[in-house]
């Protein structure tokens, strides 16, 4: 739905930086240059960047 | 015991400790990680809330924020107001939220929080507790973690060294006067490639009195503060085993 506000395993706080990612990697360029260049250094914290879908833009159009 | 640091970036500590044992390092470990106090929102009271989360899903995201805490002034149980007042358009960020504190803020200024469609609004009073981590995870205030320094033990000739130096995925051996060294011991990950491509000449042995010790903090507390705070906490407990259990056994 949206980004997680920490990384599952390790508690580390990525729900800042996925834009940051999205952005770079729609730019076209490989995730694994961006997850570097932002400093996640660990699997767990860069499987939550890479494996994330963005729902939330689908959901706001209805009401609850 | 001797302490030096041998790796800080960004968040991240590492130390070189060596003259101690793995009990003393394992204690300060458990307790950097669930005895700290920390700030964290704990209770919430949510007046209005049009967006498409529930409740209990922005309240899950707001616990999880990591506060930027004060020692001096927040003791274990202290609590604090927050307040976070948004209408929509808009993604509501971390940064949004306002303190009655100015000295407590939230450490990570982007996270959003939830986003909100036109006239969408969102009020949220908050209470955060300074509280520890055994309570739960939002009191963390770091991620902590030893291994045991790592040593080469045995003698290769030259030849055999480049093949060694070659096989290590980390790029941290080299070869000085006749011997192989880890030239940054934190770096290694202890995978064994360099014992197999020395044919059993080498040793990999793990250390039983020098530690590499690692230290995250999450941005609440500096890792300076976290280890000063748990050994503090670690001596008082065993403070109060000592007067506990005098005169009890004879
Ligand atoms: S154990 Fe692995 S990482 Fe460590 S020095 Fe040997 S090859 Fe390199
Ligand atoms: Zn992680």
């Amino acid at each position: 739905m949206i980004i997680p506000v920490r990384c599952f395993s390790c508690g580390k706080v990525i729900g800042d930086l996925y834009y940051k990612f999205a952005e770079e990697v729609q730019k076209g360029r490989d995730p694994k240059e961006v997850l570097d260049e932002l400093g996640i250094k660990r699997y767990c914290c860069r499987r939550m960047l890479l494996s994330h879908v963005e729902l939330i833009d689908e959901v706001i159009k209805y009401k609850v | 015991m001797n302490i030096k640091k041998v790796f800080e970036e960004g968040n991240e500590v590492k130390l070189l400790i060596t003259g101690t044992n793995i009990a003393l390092i394992n204690a300060i470990r458990r307790t950097a990680m669930s005895e700290v106090p920390v700030l964290a929102i704990e209770d919430l009271a949510i007046h209005r809330n049009d967006s498409v989360l529930f409740d209990e899903y922005i309240g899950a995201r707001l616990g999880l924020l990591p506060l930027k805490t004060d020692l001096k002034t927040y003791k274990l149980g202290d609590k604090v107001k927050l307040v976070l007042k948004e209408k929509g358009p808009k993604m509501v960020l971390s940064s949004d939220i306002k303190c009655s504190d100015p000295s407590v803020e939230v450490v990570n200024k982007e996270v959003p929080i939830v986003k909100l469609r036109d006239n969408e609004e969102i009020f949220i009073e908050m209470q955060a507790e300074a509280n520890i981590g055994k309570e739960h995870v939002k009191w963390q205030p770091a991620l902590v973690a030893y291994n045991e320094m790592p040593k080469l033990e045995g003698k290769v000739s030259e030849r055999e060294a480049k093949e060694v130096i070659k096989s290590c995925p980390k790029k941290i051996l080299e070869f000085k006067a006749g011997k192989i060294i880890i030239e940054k011991p934190y770096e290694c990950d202890l995978c064994g490639y360099c014992e197999i491509a020395s044919k059993g000449k080498l040793k990999l042995v793990p250390s039983n009195n020098s530690f590499i010790f690692t230290i995250e903090t999450y941005g609440g507390l500096t890792n300076q503060e976290i280890l000063e705070k748990s050994v503090e906490v670690l001596e008082a407990k065993c403070k109060e085993f000592e007067s506990e259990i005098k005169g009890k056994i004879k």
